[in-house]
């Protein structure tokens, strides 16, 4: 479509081209048309071309009125006669006006279609927006009662909650009162905030009129000056704002570079390479100065005559240098002797002439300050003297009683060699009273020895009290043993007696054993005959059978009793229950008294 | 030389209280125990010699292991005859052993009512002390009254099973005793 | 006619189910009142005599204590079995010994055997027991 309308921009171009290349177009024997059509025609019918005439020529071919195809007309070529150009794809041969109008009706009904489309798209959309917007509203409306039945939802999941904690009612509306004061305090300070917003641009406001009114009267001042005055004003006022761009462009660079820095100094810690490469490169630029510098140094050295030169100039010079110093120097010691001397010769003059004055002065100022020390430490110094006064006069009264008692005794005195003597037994008796202490020590371990020897001792005789008793009693058992086995004819006596005793008793025994055997034999006899003869019984079988297999069963019966008696026991849970139930009441009484006592609070 | 004397003793109980355990455990010295239980068709019969301590002289039991079943009631109670002491045994954790105690004992006595003879009440199966319903006051109670005396034991842990035999052999020594001091009394 | 069951006359107690040291089953046969012999307890109880010869029994005469009730059999031979000769039942005296008298209707016997199949209490007692009868000239 849009290609097909181009081309209709395009005509007079084209009709300018398109006519001079000539026999381009394979026209028929079309004669008499108007150049204008011709020449779009030409550039319609070009089926050279890649245009998409094949569309057209395809609508073409089907609706153009096509008139009947001459076979006879040859198709002629740029050089003449050219081959017979078949239809492409199906395209009319002739191209006539008919063929042509049906082209153009094609596809004015094309376009026709596609702004009737086109149009249809336009009401589809106008009709989805306008339904758009009629359903953002809804979805708007819907949201917001949405909102509102979440926010009743929600009530009502709190009440739910409530029930089932089964909270107080009265909880409940401790909760929404408090919920109420808090809604109620922050609504004030919203409010109070509110307010003092508007003082602050109430004040805002009035600082930016005082700003305009600033501003008014400068331009004012401004202008009530002289010409000169305000050009050089204007000027420094432009001058002025330039530069202060400028300091903010420089501004701006500079924190983009600092920025810059910083990133760059990032990426540098981060990466040791670059930490290596900033110190190598630090290393560079050292070697690069020290390289300059020698090769400044090079470059000033000139020959070693000059440098000797050079130099001695310069050791002349540090050499006047040091000359000049040190004579200052002495200059000033000198000075400062002189001055020192005169001084002192300050101060013996002043001695002299204050000189007993002076001293006098000094001594007062001293005694002075003697004194003042005195007066401050004398009540404790007094304390002092008096304590030891006492001491002293306590200690002098025993001296002196002491003194007075040994006065007494002093015609007893020794003399000398007798004090020495005593000495000599005192020092003597010293060692002795060690010595018998050491005894002592090692006698009262003996002692505790002793007392322990001595316990046990007392132990034993007991235990050899009892062992005499015993002995006695053994002794009195013997002797009476004695008198029977002394008699020794009794004894064989008796032993006789005892012996005829035992065989009559052995006769009568064995008699009486084989008596015995007798009827054992008998007895089991007929208690085998029993037995056989009961265990021939056919019935005393099957019950002997039965009686096992009644054992087994009862066996069986018993153990698995046991085994339900345990397992119960196992899963007796009464006493578990019964302890369960003690302390859920306990608990609950529990928590009923900590609820009391919140309640009480 | 050393008497024998010989006593008849019969052990009596509900079924399954432990009297084939006790009587085995007691004829074996202590080293088998009946760990199935074995149903004792009418009467087992086991002798034990019992030294009486402080003289040479023995009692020989003749214990006649009675079954508990009902069934063999009649025919167990031929074996009664002429008791010379008596054994009862009960199940702690069975109440029905416990109170068919008195049944037993009435059984017993009724064979020879003229005659006391020394008796025992003996609880077995103390070691099932979970399971363990008639206590030891009921049992010492139930002894006072029927004129027994209350032992405690566990065959399975072979604890004071000896207990009730040794006293019974001298209580029943010591009545031979009298009986022997009555027949010299005659005399005398 | 003499008592038969006297140690004295050589009669011997062969068999007894009892035998107590202290009072042994030659108490009841040696002719004193003072001795006796006892049972160790069960039933039945009994004990054999055996004469030195064949003799005929006349009366058996029993002094016993706690006894309720007395078998007695004899044998005219070692091998024979016993026959029973009488069976009575004693009445229950407390403070003195029972004493029963059996007619013998003059059985000949060699062995005697008396079988105490009940008593009155868990012990007896046999003080004495005299077999009157003559010796049989077999």
């Amino acid at each position: 479509m849009l290609l097909l309308l181009f081309r209709s921009n395009r005509p007079p171009s084209s009709s300018g081209a398109r006519p001079m290349t000539g026999a381009r177009g394979q026209l028929g024997t079309s004669a008499g048309r108007p150049a204008g059509t011709a020449t779009r025609l030409t550039t319609a019918m070009n089926p050279g071309t890649a245009r998409p005439g094949t569309r057209g020529g395809a609508v073409a071919g089907g609706l153009a009125l096509n008139s009947q195809v001459n076979v006879v007309d040859r198709p002629t070529t740029q050089q003449g006669l050219g081959g017979m150009k078949t239809a492409a794809r199906g395209r009319r041969q002739v191209m006539d006006k008919t063929y042509f109008l049906g082209l153009l009706r094609s596809k004015l009904n094309d376009l026709n279609g596609e702004i009737n489309n086109l149009n249809k798209d336009i009401e589809n959309t106008n009709d989805e927006n306008s339904s758009f917007l009629t359903y953002d509203k809804r979805a708007e409306v819907l949201a917001g009662e949405i909102r509102d039945l979440q926010a009743e939802l929600g009530d009502y999941n709190i009440l739910v909650d409530k029930l089932t904690i089964d909270e107080d009612i009265q909880d409940v509306e401790f909760d929404c009162n408090n919920l109420k004061a808090q809604n109620d305090r922050d609504s004030k300070k919203i409010e109070e905030m509110f307010e003092v917003k508007k003082q602050k641009e109430e004040y805002i406001a009035q600082l930016e009129m005082e700003i305009d009114q600033e501003k008014r009267m400068a331009d004012n001042l401004v202008n009530d000056m002289d010409p000169k005055l305000r050009q050089k004003y204007q000027k420094l006022k432009t001058l002025n704002d330039h530069l202060l761009k400028q300091t903010e462009i420089g501004q701006q660079e500079l924190d983009q570079l600092n920025s810059k820095i910083e990133t760059l100094q990032e990426d540098l810690s981060m990466s040791q390479v670059k930490q290596e490469a900033v110190r190598l490169y630090e290393q560079i630029h050292e070697l690069t100065s020290k390289r300059d510098s020698l090769i400044e140094e090079s470059k000033q050295r000139g020959s070693p005559a000059e440098e000797r030169e050079k130099l001695l100039k310069q050791v002349k010079e540090d050499n006047q240098e040091i000359a000049s110093m040190e004579r200052q120097i002495k200059e000033i010691n000198e000075k400062i002797e002189s001055l020192q001397d005169d001084i002192n010769q300050y101060d013996m003059d002043i001695e002299e002439n204050q000189g007993e004055k002076n001293q006098k002065y000094k001594e007062l100022r001293k005694r002075e300050e003697t004194m003042d020390e005195f007066l401050d430490t004398f009540e404790d110094t007094k304390a002092q003297e008096l304590k030891r006064m006492t001491e002293l006069q306590g200690a002098i009264v025993n001296s002196l009683e002491h003194v007075s008692r040994n006065m007494g005794r002093f015609g007893s005195l020794p003399t000398p060699g007798e004090l020495a003597t005593m000495k000599d037994d005192l020092a003597f008796k010293e060692d002795e009273m060690k010595k018998s202490e050491t005894t002592t020590i090692g006698l009262a371990s003996e002692r505790d020895k002793l007392e322990q020897d001595l316990k046990k001792l007392d132990v034993m005789e007991e235990k050899l009290h009892a062992e005499l008793a015993v002995l006695k009693e053994k002794s009195v058992t013997m002797q009476r043993d004695l008198v029977i086995y002394s008699d020794l004819d009794k004894l064989k006596e008796q032993a006789e007696e005892k012996k005829q005793k035992l065989q009559d008793d052995r006769v009568i025994l064995q008699k009486r054993r084989e008596a015995f055997k007798k009827h054992i034999q008998q007895m089991t006899a007929k208690y085998e005959g029993l037995k056989s003869q009961l265990n021939d019984n056919e019935t005393y079988t099957q019950l002997a059978n039965l009686e096992r297999k009644w054992q087994h069963h009862e066996q069986n019966n018993f153990s698995m009793k046991e085994f339900i008696a345990t397992r119960t026991m196992e899963c007796d849970y009464r006493p578990l229950s019964k302890q369960f139930y003690s302390m859920m009441d306990e608990y609950n009484q529990i928590l009923q008294d900590k609820l009391a006592g919140k309640k009480g609070m | 030389m050393p008497a024998v004397i010989r006593a008849k003793c019969i052990v009596v109980g509900d079924a399954g209280v432990g009297k084939s355990a006790i009587c085995q455990l007691f004829t074996s010295d202590g080293s088998h125990f009946p760990k199935n239980y074995t149903l004792t068709m009418g009467a087992e019969f086991m002798v034990k010699p019992v030294v009486i301590p402080d003289t040479q002289d023995t009692v020989e039991m003749y214990m006649y292991d009675s079954a508990g079943k009902e069934i063999f009631t009649d025919m167990v109670m031929k074996f009664w005859d002429h008791p010379s002491m008596m054994i009862v045994v009960y199940d702690v954790t069975s109440e029905t052993s416990f109170s068919s105690c008195e049944k037993w004992i009435e059984r017993v006595r009724s064979q020879k009512p003229d005659v006391p003879f020394p008796g025992a009440l003996v609880a077995n199966k103390i070691d099932l002390e979970q399971r363990r319903i008639v206590g030891p006051k009921a049992g010492k109670e139930l002894a006072m009254k029927t004129g027994l005396d209350y032992y405690e034991c566990s065959a399975k842990e072979m604890q004071n099973v000896d207990t009730p035999f040794y006293f019974l052999a001298s209580e029943y020594y010591k009545l031979y005793q009298e009986k022997v001091e009555l027949f010299k009394a005659f005399v005398a | 006619m003499f008592d038969l069951a006297l140690s004295e006359a050589g009669a011997q107690i062969i068999l007894a189910t009892s035998s107590d040291d202290k009072y042994p089953p030659e108490n009841m046969i040696d002719g004193k009142d003072d001795t006796f012999w006892t049972t160790c307890g069960l039933y039945p109880q009994e004990f054999i005599i055996k004469f030195t010869s064949l003799v005929s029994i006349n009366t058996i005469q029993i002094s016993c204590y706690n006894v309720k009730k007395l078998k007695m059999e004899v044998s005219s031979d070692d091998n024979q079995a016993f026959k029973t000769l009488a069976e009575k039942e004693l009445q229950p005296s407390d403070s003195a010994p029972q004493s029963e008298e059996i007619s013998g209707r003059n059985v000949k016997a060699m062995n005697l055997r008396v079988v105490i199949e009940s008593g009155y209490d868990h012990f007896c007692a046999v003080y004495k027991i005299c077999v009157h009868g003559n010796a049989e000239r077999s």
